[in-house]
């Protein structure tokens, strides 16, 4: 028997808040359905809903005009109505939850290790700002991936391979190299759109890919992606809420009409005012960046391998990691190597130590010291995370020293990754695949070290 | 059965045809009943629920209600409309079965779980028959003193 389950409540929670319960119960009874119905009510939340239905359930419905806990839905299929539709259109909402065509509530993308270790839980604005931020970066990230790896593929037939005027030019590169382009252009579109998704819901999406088309074509760059999705997001947002007078009636004018014309007329015309200067700000940072690569790769080297390093898959390692990213689009294929080879190093490290110094660590460490060399491997730097959480102030400064060795040497041997994420998987595209597993290993041999030699014998139980 | 439902606010015959003239009615009604110390007040949380969003709530009834200090005794009166009200619904069904809800601050659970059994009720087909087919207020006290 299919399970479901419902969430009513309203304002005053006198009477809308069950009618809607009884409703909904009657609804899913008429068709065969178990459904479990928590009323958030004036007398107090009754029948509420545990972690055990939750994980049970098929399909969620919240009929709701008043905040409720949705987090704990995360995940499941979840239908959002208010209570007055829970109430007249119980059977359409039964039957569209049974149809197992809801789609699921929330960023499917897992929890992070990184929230474990409750850096980013920070609430507050900045945070709110870092999450729309990550929201557009998660969703760009594919793009960049598969558009990286495959222009970095055409490359193994010769760097101009994909030009017909070349000795080098073969078909199929120039192929694979024109299609990553394409996935690679729509790497500021789907940021700054998936920036204003976060902000303002699908509303955003519109003028936030026009926003970010128009960064794109203009030369503004991420930059003006970034600032370009924050302001469709806020402005779409305040639209929406502006029109919420509206009669019902012109609730589909809005949404498809409305708010897309309007958002787009005034984001577009922002844009296109703001991309000379943006576009002026985004070279000087790119021409900033690779000419600290060329006069101190040794500064930024140390800059980056503490960032990556200090925070492992949190706010501070995303920073450097997205920035690798976007210069990755831009063709620098420098930076990221330093980047990667950073993010890498703590869990060889943390490996290397356990080998190393078999003594110093307790049966469980070593097996886990083991997966480390696998998530080494995969530019997973997470793995670190478990060690550096038992003692974070003498660890931290040994994972960030071995990253800035890596990240230094790699800077120094001009080593370029095309690919942004993969690890080792990706060697075959590295120019010098030798020399940037020789800068990753030394980084990681010394900091294992130093960190086998200050560790205490753990007391064996 | 606690006394929510009494024989001097239920109104088998409702004048009212708009939403402002039926609530003005009801409050009128609840108020000479004396169980209202501030009639103005709690016209005014009335108003600020029926503005979140409407509740009429299809069927031909509507349920509009207020938990705020002004009202001195929880009760419901209860109102029918023989040639039905516009209640500003997108839908524009005629209203025919006016339930409005008054419960002070201090009220206590039984109160509030008789109106949740009330509202439970009001979703079956066959009790709104019942209901709306009654002629004088004493047949209305009957059904409602079943729930």
């Amino acid at each position: 028997m299919k399970k479901l389950l419902g969430v009513t409540g309203c304002p005053t929670g006198i009477a809308h808040t069950f009618m809607a319960a009884e409703a909904l119960k009657k609804a899913a009874e008429a068709v065969g359905a178990e459904m479990k119905v928590e009323t958030n009510g004036a007398i107090g939340v009754e029948n509420v809903l545990t972690a055990a239905d939750i994980a049970e359930a098929d399909c969620i419905i919240v009929a709701c005009d008043k905040k409720v806990d949705m987090k704990r839905f995360d995940g499941k299929p979840v239908l959002e109505v208010s209570v007055s539709q829970g109430i007249q259109h119980a059977a359409e909402l039964v039957a569209e939850a049974l149809s197992g065509m809801v789609p699921l509530r929330g960023d499917k993308a897992k929890v992070s290790m990184a929230d474990m270790f409750q850096i980013d839980a920070k609430p507050g604005k900045a945070h709110e700002i870092y999450k729309h931020l990550m929201n557009g970066v998660s969703h760009m990230i594919p793009f960049v991936v598969a558009g990286g790896v495959l222009i970095a593929v055409s490359f193994l037939w010769g760097i101009y391979s994909f030009d017909p005027n070349s000795e080098q030019y073969n078909p199929i590169a120039a192929l694979l190299k024109q299609i990553g382009g394409y996935s690679m252009g729509l790497m500021v579109p789907v940021l700054t759109a998936y920036i204003a998704e976060s902000i303002a819901d699908r509303p955003g999406l519109v003028s936030g890919f026009v926003a970010g088309t128009i960064a794109a074509v203009t030369g503004s760059g991420f930059i003006g992606g970034i600032i370009g999705g924050f302001m469709a997001g806020y402005l779409c947002r305040f639209l929406v809420r502006s029109m919420a007078g509206l009669p019902k009636q012109f609730e589909g004018l809005k949404s498809i009409f409305l708010v897309p014309l309007v958002s787009v007329a005034v984001i577009g015309a922002v844009m296109c005012l703001l991309a000379g200067p943006v576009a002026a700000v985004n070279t000087a940072m790119m021409e900033f960046l690779s000419n600290l690569q060329n006069s101190n790769p040794i500064i930024l080297g140390i800059v980056i391998g503490c960032m990556s390093a200090f925070d492992m898959g949190g706010p501070v390692n995303k920073a450097a990691y997205v920035t690798g990213t976007l210069l990755l689009g831009q063709g620098n294929f420098f930076f990221m190597a330093g980047v990667s080879a950073a993010c890498i190093t703590p869990p060889i490290l943390i490996a290397l130590a356990t080998t190393i110094f078999k003594s110093k660590f307790t049966k469980d460490e070593r097996a886990a010291g083991m997966v480390n060399y696998i998530l080494g491997c995969t530019h997973i730097t997470e793995g670190a995370i478990p060690f550096a959480a038992k003692s974070p102030l003498t660890v931290l400064p040994i994972l960030m020293l071995g990253s800035s060795i890596s990240a230094v040497l790699t800077y120094l041997m001009k080593i370029q990754v095309p690919a942004p994420h993969g690890g080792f998987l990706i060697l075959a595209l590295v120019d010098q695949p030798l020399a940037w597993v020789f800068c990753i290993l030394m980084g990681s041999a010394v900091g294992a070290v130093i960190y086998g030699i200050t560790r205490q014998k753990p007391v064996e139980e | 059965m606690i006394n929510i439902f009494q024989e001097n606010t239920i109104l088998a015959d409702l004048q009212a045809t708009t939403r402002e003239q039926v609530i003005d009615e009801m409050i009128q009604l609840l108020n000479q009943a004396g169980v209202l110390s501030d009639a103005a007040a709690y016209k005014k949380a009335i108003y600020a629920r029926e503005k979140l969003s409407s509740t009429g709530i299809g069927f031909g009834i509507a349920i509009p209600h207020a938990k705020c200090s002004a009202v001195s005794e929880a009760r419901v009166a209860v109102g029918i409309s023989r040639q039905g009200i516009d209640y500003g619904d997108e839908e524009n069904e005629k209203v025919r079965l006016v339930f409005m809800i008054a419960v002070g601050d201090a009220d206590d659970d039984l109160h509030l779980r008789t109106l949740a059994s009330l509202s439970r009720r009001l979703i079956d087909p066959v009790f709104r028959n019942h209901l709306s087919a009654c002629c004088n207020s004493s047949e209305i006290l009957h059904i409602l003193h079943d729930i």
